[in-house]
Parts: structure tokens; sequence; C-alpha cells
């Protein structure tokens, strides 16, 4: 139990994370980097100094406080050094709007237990649970199958969002303790898979394999993002991949939005975000979803 | 139920209106009928004579009687049930309701206390409590008076007036003779109807007239035996008294039945029939309400007296109406309780998410047991229902004032560790004997007052007649007639009191400071002290500690209420809402800066889901502290209103979401409950105030982010999606 993790929201009243309502568990560390990120604070394993501009009042608290000179704010601007941040939160304590805070931070598995437990009511109600995610929960393995195991002892659903890029011996150790795996799937071509997100599918794919070949309850969860992934190669890619299972996996389109944008400024990595992706809707799937359902998957369409 | 979703369509679009062409016509008339003076009525009124030395009672009696049986019937083209009073064509309502336009409603009120109470005035003046009136809202006895009509009573009355003397003679006699007059007017209905009949061409609507004219020679005189007569005589009744429908799913029931059973009603006869009955209600009751659903209120489903499931098939059937009808009109509640079918809060969710601001939810148990509490019986508690805006009355039963008025529950506290300051409190128990003062001086306050406006009353007729328990007493609604009294108080602010004490007590337990020095820093206006006040923890995030001072807040004043009664009313009771004079508003104008961080002038709290943009931790958070909170304290009624994104309830799996919160609100002993899904209006002024509206989480497609978190152009662009989803 005195396993501690970098968590860096704990969401409670999530409602597209799983069956119910369910409080989400974001940890920090991702192996990935999908360019259309929309958790980029959940890229880095420590924590880090966040700003929401759209707060600030420019009021310069921050700049006469910090030690390490990150702040330097004109009536006009308020310019962040990023890198020069060592996350004391002085900068986070004196801030009269509450722009700054940082994002993560190391708790123990009670810490995130005694939230959890709040919303076992609606759980009870919604059918929902607690759901881990990130950030990558296998980036913290020993962390998130303490929160598992507690959660499951405690009679709350659990439910896992997973890139799937880690040892199978890793995904297999949670299987007692996750009612639902949702892994993302982002391409089925590894070139093109290495190009949007930094690394090679083989690994997800094979995780896949292996747990569909389980009988666990797994969701496929494909975020649908224009200009990235959204192309024929993919769909014909993923057509093949999912007819190749005797009993394939549900399938679940997650439409692009551009929600996650302001949170990469706020982070100081703004040349990493492609900003030249247009949002996607449930009519842009459709095609995706009949073509799938006319090979005899099942689709859900987020 | 399949035999009737068989047979049933909702209609979902926006341009038509029923189940059937006559109710869209009829809506759409109602709708576009512009807001008159019931010029006639009024005249009639005027023109009745007063007559030297009549008691109170006959000249009531004889009022009612030349007004009513004398106003010109009003059947429309096309309508199955009849009944209105005439409006006049050229003279716009001399008052409109429309709330924010309030200037201040606190001197209005201040003026109802006696000049001979000058320090209850004073109190009243300067807005720590309003008085209202004796008996605010209420919900006539239409159940019993249905089955056995004007006529029967009348004749009791006569019958009771031969064995009584003075006072209880010349009630019985003006009963009997009110009741008389609505028999005389209903005959008037039927004349008239004949002789529609008689002149239309149309051999359908001759048949239907013919129908009406029977039914109006019967009902209200006699008992009704079938649901449209059951349906006709209460609208007769509901011109005399209006306000709350009561429960009109539970004693409809026995007539829907039989009628299906017989085989002379089909469902969706008996829908259309419904929705003729929404239309009455939106559109014939009152000429001057313009913009407000209020006031006129119908409540459906929750337990029966014996404690078992009310619902049935005609509550299916009336949400299935008002969803049709979609009009303003009257406010809807549906109570709930563990034996709740899942299938009607998910009905109520999804007509919220199609727009509608109907139904709200009210949780049965913490209501039954706080009446139980204050001396009233189970079956009686069991069978409450709401009046006005939320306000809990006893349908044909009791006299619960509904409010009596208002306490300003953010002043009292103010107030109290101002006081606390002076005295130097050091520690938490200081404060509370403060506050414990302050409630007592309110307490007795208000029972005086109570009682000031119970002897003063004035007769309210329209009320008495229609309430039977009144006749077996000889005595009006406002003197005794009725079976129970009780008076609800209605607090405001409570949320904003709750955050001032957990700021004080933190402040001089934790960081040591005075409170002397505190009160003199914020009265001053010092932005640090704020900056402090800003960042402590606030009522409506799940904080155990912030929760527990609310609830024993709560139980405090409660407690000094429920332990007083006046000669007439056996308990005082406390409620909390603002009403739909926006006390928070009036109440929030008057007071100076206060220790939860809320600016001079700024509003209170509207309801009990936290101080205005303070609950910043969604609504599971939200819900787990007004719970804490024991809803049977505030057994005269609630306001908690829940923001949702529209978004949340846009699929069948996030509708279940919705509801199951609904659910667990009830469970875990939430009393009323209404949800709001946010609309592009509150995202603007969010743009605007974005420190007000910390915690807005907007949802698109599987993502989610606070939305005073993300840039402008992204802002601007959800407003417009919203805005292109909702114009259709």
């Amino acid at each position: 139990m005195k396993s501690r993790g970098c968590v860096f929201n704990v969401q409670r009243y999530s409602i597209n994370d799983g069956p119910g309502i369910r409080t989400t568990v974001f940890l920090k560390g991702c192996p990935l980097h999908c360019q259309w990120c929309h958790n980029p604070e959940g890229l880095e394993p420590q924590p880090q100094l966040r700003h929401a501009q759209s707060l600030c009042t420019r009021c310069g608290l921050c700049a006469k406080v910090c030690p390490q000179g990150v702040h330097e704010v004109t009536p006009e601007m308020h310019i962040i050094d990023f890198h020069r941040c060592m996350g004391c939160k002085r900068c986070v304590d004196v801030c009269p709007a509450g722009s700054l805070d940082i994002a993560g931070q190391f708790v123990s598995v009670e810490d995130i237990l005694s939230t959890v437990r709040r919303d076992i009511p609606f759980f009870s109600t919604s059918g929902g649970g607690m759901t881990l995610s990130g950030g990558e929960p296998l980036s913290q393995l020993a962390f998130s199958q303490a929160l598992l195991t507690q959660a499951r002892n405690e009679g709350v659903h659990t439910a896992v969002e997973t890139s799937a890029l880690a040892p199978w011996e890793h995904l297999r150790s949670l299987l007692p303790i996750v009612d639902l795996f949702m892994i993302d799937l982002k391409h089925t071509d590894d070139a093109r898979h290495r190009a949007l997100t930094g690394v090679s599918n083989k690994l997800i794919l094979s995780n896949i394999r292996n747990m569909v070949a389980t009988g666990h309850s797994l969701l496929l969860r494909i975020p649908w993002v224009p200009a990235r992934n959204a192309e024929p190669d993919f769909l014909n890619g993923l057509e093949a991949f999912l007819t190749g299972f005797t009993r394939p996996p549900h399938i679940e389109f997650m439409p692009y939005h551009r929600l996650g944008q302001n949170k990469w400024t706020g982070l100081g990595v703004t040349a990493e975000m492609a900003d030249d992706i247009p949002d996607a809707s449930s009519e842009d799937i459709a095609p995706w979803v009949s073509r799938l359902l006319k090979a005899g998957i099942s689709v859900r369409n987020g | 139920m399949e035999a009737i979703e068989h047979e049933i369509s909702c209609v979902p679009s926006a341009k038509r209106r029923g189940s059937t062409d006559r109710v869209n016509q009829l809506a759409a008339a109602a709708v576009t009928r512009p807001y008159r003076r019931y010029s006639e009525y009024l005249s009639l009124y005027e023109a009745v004579v007063s007559i030297e030395g009549e008691h109170r009672y006959r000249r009531a009696a004889r009022s009612f009687a030349e007004v009513y049986p004398k106003m010109t019937p009003v059947i429309r083209p096309g309508e199955l049930l009849v009944g209105a009073k005439l409006r006049d064509e050229d003279t716009p309502s001399d008052w409109m309701w429309i709330p924010d336009s309030y200037e201040n409603e606190v001197p209005t009120y201040a003026k109802r206390v006696p000049a001979d109470y000058p320090k209850i005035r004073a109190m009243a003046d300067r807005a720590l409590i309003s008085p209202v009136a004796p008996q605010c809202h209420k919900a006539v006895d239409y159940a019993n008076y249905i089955r056995v009509g004007s006529r029967a009573l009348a004749e009791r009355a006569r019958a009771i007036a031969e064995t009584r003397t003075s006072d209880e003679r010349e009630f019985a006699l003006a009963f009997a003779d009110s009741h008389e007059a609505l028999i005389a007017m209903a005959h008037r209905y039927a004349e008239v109807a004949a002789a529609l009949a008689g002149l239309d061409p149309d051999p359908k609507r001759a048949a239907e007239l013919w129908e009406i004219a029977r039914i109006c020679a019967k009902v209200p005189a006699e008992p009704a035996g079938t649901f449209h007569e059951a349906l006709q005589s209460f609208w007769f009744a509901y011109m005399v008294s209006g306000d709350s429908t009561g429960r009109i799913d539970v004693f409809l029931r026995e007539f829907y039945e039989a009628d299906i059973a017989s085989g002379r009603l089909t469902p969706a006869r008996a829908l259309e029939l419904i929705e003729c009955l929404m239309i009455k209600l939106h559109d014939d009751y009152s000429d001057n309400q313009m913009n407000v659903s209020s006031v006129h209120t119908m409540t459906l489903g929750g337990q029966l007296s014996d404690g078992s499931d009310a619902s049935s098939d005609l509550t299916r059937l009336f949400l299935t109406a008002i969803r049709n009808v979609r009009l303003l009109r009257p406010s809807v509640y549906l109570r709930c309780f563990d034996g709740t079918p899942d299938d009607l809060l998910t009905s109520a969710v999804e007509m919220l998410a199609e727009g509608l601001s109907e139904p709200s939810f009210y949780g049965d148990t913490p209501i039954v047991s706080g009446l139980v509490r204050v001396g009233i019986p189970t079956e009686e508690a069991r069978d409450y229902v709401l009046g006005g805006c939320t306000e809990v009355v006893s349908p044909g039963r009791g006299n619960w004032g509904a409010p009596t008025g208002w306490i300003n529950v953010a002043m009292l506290v103010d107030d109290a560790l101002r006081d606390a300051a002076r005295e130097g409190a050091r520690h938490t128990d200081g404060l509370w004997h403060a506050i414990d003062d302050h409630i007592e001086e309110i307490a007795d306050t208000v029972q005086t007052v109570t009682r000031i406006m119970d002897e003063n009353a004035d007769l309210d007729w329209h009320t008495t007649m229609l309430m039977p328990c009144c006749l077996e007493r000889c005595t009006d609604i406002g003197r005794g007639g009725a079976q129970s009294y009780i008076t609800q108080w209605a607090g405001v602010g409570l949320p904003n009191a709750v955050d001032m004490l957990y700021a004080a007590h933190h402040l001089i337990t934790t960081d040591g400071a005075s409170l002397a020095d505190i009160f003199r820093l914020l009265d001053s206006g010092d932005t640090a002290l704020f900056r402090r006040l800003r960042s402590l923890p606030k009522f409506g995030n799940d904080h155990e500690e912030v929760d527990a001072l609310g609830a024993e807040l709560l139980d405090r004043i409660a407690g000094a209420l429920e332990r007083r009664r006046t000669p007439l009313r056996q308990a005082l009771t406390f409620a909390h809402l603002s009403g739909g004079q926006n006390m928070h508003i009036n109440y929030g104008k008057r007071m100076g800066a206060t220790l939860d961080a809320r600016m001079a002038g700024d509003p209170l709290s509207d309801s009990l889901a936290g101080a205005h943009g303070r609950a910043v931790c969604g609504p599971t958070a939200l819900i787990r502290s007004i719970c804490r909170l024991d809803h049977s304290k505030m057994n005269g009624g609630t306001i908690s209103t829940l923001m949702l994104s529209e978004s949340d309830a846009a699929t069948p799996e996030g509708r279940r979401n919705v509801a199951a919160l609904v659910k667990a609100y009830v469970a875990l002993g939430g009393s009323q409950l209404q949800l709001n899904f946010i609309d592009a209006a509150t995202l603007r002024q969010a743009q605007k105030n974005p420190a007000d509206y910390r915690g807005l989480m907007v949802r698109v497609a599987g993502y989610s982010a606070e939305f005073t978190h993300i840039g402008k152009s992204l802002q601007d662009e959800i407003i417009s999606r919203l805005e292109g989803a909702s114009a259709e």
C-alpha cells in the first residue's frame, strides 16, 4: 500500500470513459506522442507547471515570487519559460486568478480511493465505477495494480484506458483486477503509426490479439483524426485486422475535437501540436461505421 | 403499457403540438393569444354592491354567485374541455409578471408588518425577514370534489346549517349558495354548447358539442362518472381556485381505468383529453403571467398514503401529454422514491433533454419524515403535493403557509458573526453561541409575524368553498377550517451562510486571526483578504467539514422554528427557496460584502446548489454536499439546480446516466432537484465572467474540458455549435 503514483487529475462524473457514471484517474507519463493528444499534461512522467491564459489577469504576482525567473508578465502578455520551472508551486499559491497550477502530484492509493468512494452511490445507480486513464496507466504499473486491486476489493467496477504499449505480461497481470479494457488503436500501418505517434504498433497489435484471445471484456477505441489517421489505408487495415478474429472485439470511434488544443499552449509545448486538424463529427465517420458493420463488426460511433 | 406505446405516438417535432390536429390547433391558438385582462370577470366583481351588516361568508358567497354564473360561457372551436374567462380584446393586462424586472420587493413586504411592531418592521426593512401572507399556495380538494359533486355538497351544507347557529350557520349557507352558483355556471355552458351543437353544420363537431352539453349539465353538480366528466368537473373547479392541481394522476386514475376496462375510452383519446387539459392549464386560468411556469403546479407519481407506488399508465399519459404540447405552464413535479419505476425517470430526462423545462423531481422520503416530525399524520404527509414554485402543500386538507414569508439566512449569519467579532470570539463555540442568539430572535419574530398575519387574514372563499373539510368545521381555511396548520418560512442564502461560517471558523481556529480584524478588512474592501476568503473551501464541493457546518446550521434554524407554534399553527417549519420574486437578488442588493467572498450587492445563492459559481467539482460532488443537509428539516420545500451539459443527455446512455444522478440524489435523501442543460447563453455569461463559472464542463463527442480554461476562439465555436443545435 506504500505505492505512490503521479496523477494529474481525478475526474468525477466522467461519462465517456466506460459504462455509467465513473471517476477517471489520469496518470502521468505516456510512451506515445500522438499529434492530436488531448491530454498533453499526461505525456511527461513528472509534475509540470500549467497556465490557463483565459483566467490570467497579468497581475505579475507570479513573476515576483518565482525564484527561477519562469514568468515574464507585461500588461499585454504573460510569457512562461516552462523549462526553468522547478515545480516549487510558489506562483500557484499566490496567483489570485487561479490561472496557474502544477499538473501532476504524487499520491497514494488511499488518496485516490478516498475520492473514488464518494461516488459509489452514483456507480450503483448508473452501473459505473473507476477508470484509469492518462497518460498511460501501464507506465505506472505497480501503482495501477495497487489501485485497481483495492477498488475491486471495495466492490467498485474497474476499467482501464490504455494504448497497450507495454509488455503483454504487464497487461496480463491486470486481467484479474480489471472489468473492462479500453484499448486505443491509432493506426494499423506500422510506418504511419510511427509517423503519427512516434512509436511502432507491433506490440500494440500483438497485445490486442492476446487480449481478444483471453475473451476478456474489451472495447477497441479508434480516435478518428482528420488529416492524420482518417485515411483509406487505415480503414482497409482496420477491416482486415478485425475480420481476422473469429470473435472480433467491439469498436468505438472517437471523432477528434480540438478541446485539448489550449492545454498545449498552457504547457509550453506548442511546437508539437499540429493546429491544422479540423474537428470531426459523427457524420464524417458514418462511411467507416457502415463499412465495418457490413464486415460483421460491432461498432459504436462516439 | 405496451398497448399504450403502440397506440400513442410522442411528437418530438418542433412545429406540431399534441397528438392530434385538434390539439395542435388549440395549442397554436393558446400560445399566440395575447395576454389580456379578464375584463368581464373584473367588472362583474366591481358591480357587486356591498350590503350593510351582511355576514362576511354570505357576502363572499353572494359575490361568487353574482360573478361566476354570469360570466359569458366561452366555448372555442374544437375544444373538448370548456370553461374560460372572457378576455378583453383591447386592454393589455395591467400587471405582468416578468422575473428580473422587480426593482425590490423588500419594502413591499415590510409594509405587511403592522406599524405597532416597529422592531419587526425594522428587521423587515433591512431585509432580514419578509412576511408574505398567511397562505400563499394551496391545493384544494379536487380529488374529493369531483367524486362528490356540488349538489351533494350544497345539500350537506344546508343540512348542517339546520343544526348550527350564528357564524357556523352563515358559513354553511354560504357554502351551499356557492356550490349552487357553480352548478348554475356549468348549466349555462350546457345551454350554450347545446345551442352551438344545433347550429354546427359539421355532424362530427355537433356530436362533440352535444356531448359537452350533456357533461356540463351533469358535472360538477353530480359525481363524475367518466374520465371526460372528471376532467371537465376538475376544470370548472380549477377556474375557481387554480394553483396546484394536486395529485391529478392519482385521483383521475379510477375514472381512467374504469373507462378503459369498459371500452368507453382508448388511451389515445385519453391522451387527447389530457392534452386539452394541459392547454387549459397553460392558457385559461390567469391573465397576468407572462413568461414563468410557476404558480400553476402539477404533481405526478410518488407514494400513495399506504406507501406503495402511486404511478400508473395515467402518469405516463400525463408525461406524454406534457411532452407533446410543450407549453410553459404548469410547473410539473415528478415525486420519486425507491419504488419509482425507472421508465418514468428516463421519460422525464428525455423531456428535459428535448429542451422542456419540466418536470423537476422531488424525493418523498425527507419531505414525508419532516412532515411527520411536526405532527402531520403519515398518510396525510405521503399525500403532499407541490404548489407555487416548489412549496410543499397538502391537497385538500391543510393550510401550510407555502410560504408564510422569507428569512434571509445569509444576513442572519452575517449579523451573528459580526456580534461574535465584537465579543472577541476565538473559538467556533463562540460563533455558534452568537448564531443561536440570532436564530432565537428570528424564530420569535416569525412566530409573532405568523400570528399577526393569521389574525388579520383576508377571507379566502375561493379556496374554502373547495375544501369540504372546512364545511365539517363550518370555518374558513384561514381560521381553523383545515385539518392541519403549519407555517413555512423560506430561507434564502443558506449556501452563502455556510461559506461565511466556515470562513470565520477557519480563520479564527487555523489562522488564529481576530474576527474583528477580519470584518474591518472585509468592510474596507481589502483585496488580499478577499483573495484569502475566495480560496477557502465552499459548500457544494463535497467538503465534509464545510457541509457539516451547513447541516448543523440548518438543524439549529429548523429546530428553533419547529419548537414554536401559534394559536392556529401546530408548528413553524423551514424551507429553502427564493421564489418567483427572486429574493436572493433582492436580499443580496441590500447586503454589504460578506465572508463567503461575496461582493456588496451581489445576489445570494438562488438554490441549495452552492453559492454562485462556487460549486466547482461537478454534479456528483454537488449532490453529496446538498445531501449532507437533512432535507427533512426543509419540509416546506427546497430548490436545487443542477447544471448539466446538453450533450450529457444527447444519447440514450447519457440519459440513463442523468436518470442515475436523479436516482442517487433521491437515494441520498435529497428533496427537490431540477436539471438545467446548459445553453449557449450560459456559456456567453461564462465567457464574460469566467471566475463565476469555474467547474463548468463542456462535453463534445468523447472529450470534455473546463469551459473557462479553453481559449476564446474555441469557446465561441462551442457556443455557435450549441446555438446551431438548438436552432432547428
